[in-house]
């Protein structure tokens, strides 16, 4: 018997005779190998158990974020394609679009108010003169 | 009351018993238990060491 300090421990029978029993199985003569062994076992089980664990978590995290990021991303870029749909949709259909017509200069009796007339109502953009007519750029 | 056995063990050995207790007041009987039943569960997985990587020194028995 190895010297140093022991102490005793009560344990039921059943369990005593569990550990006899797993002693033969494993063909261990002292029950002194038999509790280090399980001792070591054990706790090598449950590092291992214990840094899954952290791993697992870690990996939830990240698959966590990463989905957050896409929908964020899926998100903004459905948020910019309809901005933009709008604004497109807007310009196209609520600008107004500029026409030019042009008329014979007897037809227009007096070219400054015809002008002043235009500007008015906002729709003159420009004018010019083409020797024997006015033509006029004008939002619809 | 149960019967019970008593066994001798190293304060080394006491000392690792005390480190696998899930709470403090939990007994070594219970503890020694869980080793079992860790042992039974895990058995047929394979996973128990080889017994010749540990040295007999700590646990003597009645």
């Amino acid at each position: 018997m190895p010297k140093g300090k022991y102490t005793n421990l009560s344990i039921r029978r059943e369990v005593r005779e569990e550990l006899d029993k797993i002693r033969e199985e494993l063909k261990i003569n002292d029950l002194n190998d038999l509790l280090i062994l399980l001792v070591k076992t054990y706790r090598e089980h449950t590092n291992i158990v214990s840094k899954l664990d952290e791993i697992t978590n870690t990996i939830s995290r990240e698959i966590t974020n990463a989905i957050s990021k896409v929908i964020s991303s899926v998100s903004d870029t459905h948020t910019n394609t309809v901005s933009r749909e709008i604004t497109n949709t807007v310009s196209k259909s609520d600008e107004p679009k500029p026409r030019v017509f042009c008329k014979n200069k007897s037809e227009i009796k007096n070219i400054e108010r015809y002008v002043k007339w235009l500007k008015e109502n906002n729709k003159l953009i420009d004018w010019w003169d083409e020797e024997t007519k006015y033509c006029f750029e004008v939002k619809e | 009351m149960p019967s019970t056995k008593t066994i001798k063990i190293s304060e080394e050995m006491k000392t690792k018993l005390d480190k696998i207790k899930i709470h403090p007041r939990e007994t070594y009987d219970d503890v020694i238990r869980r080793l079992v039943d860790f042992y039974e569960k895990h058995k047929e997985k394979n996973i128990m060491l080889n017994s010749s990587e540990v040295s007999s020194t700590n646990v003597v028995s009645r």
